[in-house]
């Protein structure tokens, strides 16, 4: 099979604010498509995207998850971009905290932190659904959870971020202007990596406490630092801001959701398949394999679209209308699948079903403006939506 | 048509719970595994690959 080529660009503007259509021809053109303008290729459809990234031994994460070489390189070490066997030592280090049992250690917390936060913005009446309502969530608890410094500004932590998300794309301007985020980030991370810096009793002075004790080498430990925060920072903005959009603009599945809360895990494996917060990561090709009949050289880079494969109508029944008791919605592709699945999709659902309770319980009618989208290489996400809550 | 072996990694199973209670179906059993008859197979297939950290397997017996 020969692999076409394409002069799509999934990362200009106009393919940012909308990438559907994109997707759509990319789907269509073939399993795997060579993108002349990165020089990289790429699979759109769900079979190649799962397959590849159970396929973890051929479709390698150490290289570097990006489209750029320099910044893998910069980027290796985290729990995302390293492979077995040191990859569940890494992943074990952060999931310790992440993993669904230990939700319920906070599950109280985080429930009444969604609770506060949704009557507050009921009694405001009308808000932008990022910045009171996806940012105040994961910038009040994550933090906090960490141990962060309480003389320390959270809202750089948003920055750094979306500096890190923007650099796994294209050496383009949006990743050129991040760059000097990224040194700050990565000074503050060290300085976090020195005991008594982080708050006694968090989940980040404990990582400390290990490395101090040995039983984590100390070079790990900023990664592992930025592991916790920067993933749980941007996803979580984009996951809970497509939230009120999609119920504000499906008032049908807002009120059969409201009719019946059992829907709601299924509600929010719906928001994240139509509205995949992460666009795709790379994955590097260390042995000559195929993907989907394609031949793919060792030494390639593939592009795994989750956003597409989310919506890929050779998988997914009507895949552009959001149903929120979609049948086996939960297949969805993310949170990334296999052993890189994303580390907080717990912590991510608790928030994220936390808030729809909260809302369920608080909230007749949900109105909302038109959405302004972000212009980012790796997050498709809202950037301001007005929005307003009828209790 | 023969049935179907469903199998876990345990070391891999962070306890999502995306599967429907497989993976418990199967943690519960004997032997960690769980046989399917033939007209529950697609419904197994999807409940498997709901898993997000991909722990669970079909297992299809040569017949």
């Amino acid at each position: 099979m020969t692999i076409p080529e394409s002069d799509l660009d999934p990362y200009t503007d106009s393919s940012i604010t909308d990438p559907y259509p994109l997707y759509r021809s990319l789907r269509e053109a073939a399993p795997v498509v060579y993108l002349t303008s990165h020089q990289v290729h790429c699979a759109a459809r769900y079979e190649e995207v799962y397959s590849a990234l159970h396929r973890h031994g051929t479709f390698v994460s150490g290289e570097g998850v990006g489209l750029t070489d320099t910044l893998n390189r910069a980027q290796k070490g985290s729990s995302f971009t390293s492979d077995p066997p040191d990859h569940a030592y890494v992943r074990g280090l952060v999931a310790r905290h992440l993993k669904p049992r230990a939700m319920a250690d906070i599950t109280g917390y985080v429930t009444s932190w969604a609770d506060r936060l949704v009557k507050e913005l009921v009694a405001k009446q009308s808000f932008d659904a990022v910045q009171d309502f996806a940012v105040a969530f994961p910038l009040g608890v994550v933090p906090d959870l960490l141990g962060w410094p309480e003389d320390e500004g959270k809202e750089r932590l948003l920055h750094w971020a979306s500096a890190g998300f923007n650099a796994f794309g294209p050496m383009n301007d949006r990743t050129r202007s991040g760059l000097p985020l990224l040194g700050e980030m990565h000074e503050f991370l060290h300085r976090m990596s020195q005991p008594g810096n982080l708050r006694a009793g968090s989940w980040g002075a404990e990582l400390v406490a290990d490395a101090r004790e040995g039983k984590i080498e100390d070079k790990l430990l900023p990664g592992l630092l930025g592991d916790f925060l920067a993933p749980s920072m941007d996803t979580s903005v984009s996951a809970l801001s497509s939230m009120l959009w999609l119920l504000g603009t499906h008032k049908e599945q807002w009120q059969r959701l409201r009719e019946n809360p059992s829907l709601i895990p299924s509600a929010f494996n719906e928001i994240i398949r139509i509205e995949s917060p992460l666009r795709g990561f790379t994955r590097y090709v260390a042995e000559d394999t195929e993907l989907g009949g394609a031949p793919l050289p060792k030494g390639s880079r593939v592009l795994l679209l989750f956003g597409s494969a989310n919506r890929d109508e050779r998988f997914w029944d009507d895949p552009e209308t959001f149903t929120i008791d979609r049948p086996g919605v939960a297949q969805h592709v993310g949170f990334g699948h296999g052993i890189h699945a994303c580390v907080g999709q717990a912590l991510s659902r608790l928030e994220g079903q936390s808030l729809l309770e909260s809302l369920i319980r608080h909230v007749d009618r949900i109105e909302v403006g038109e959405p302004t989208w972000r212009l980012h290489n790796t997050i498709r996400g809202i950037e301001r939506l007005d929005v307003t809550l009828h209790g | 048509m023969a049935d179907v072996v469903v199998r876990i990694d345990a070391r891999r199973c962070e306890l999502h719970q995306q599967c429907e209670g497989l993976s418990t179906r199967i943690f519960q059993s004997r032997d960690r595994q769980v046989v399917v008859g033939e007209p529950d197979t697609e419904d197994i297939q999807r409940r498997v690959r709901s898993c997000p950290m991909g722990a669970l397997s079909l297992v299809v017996p040569v017949v």
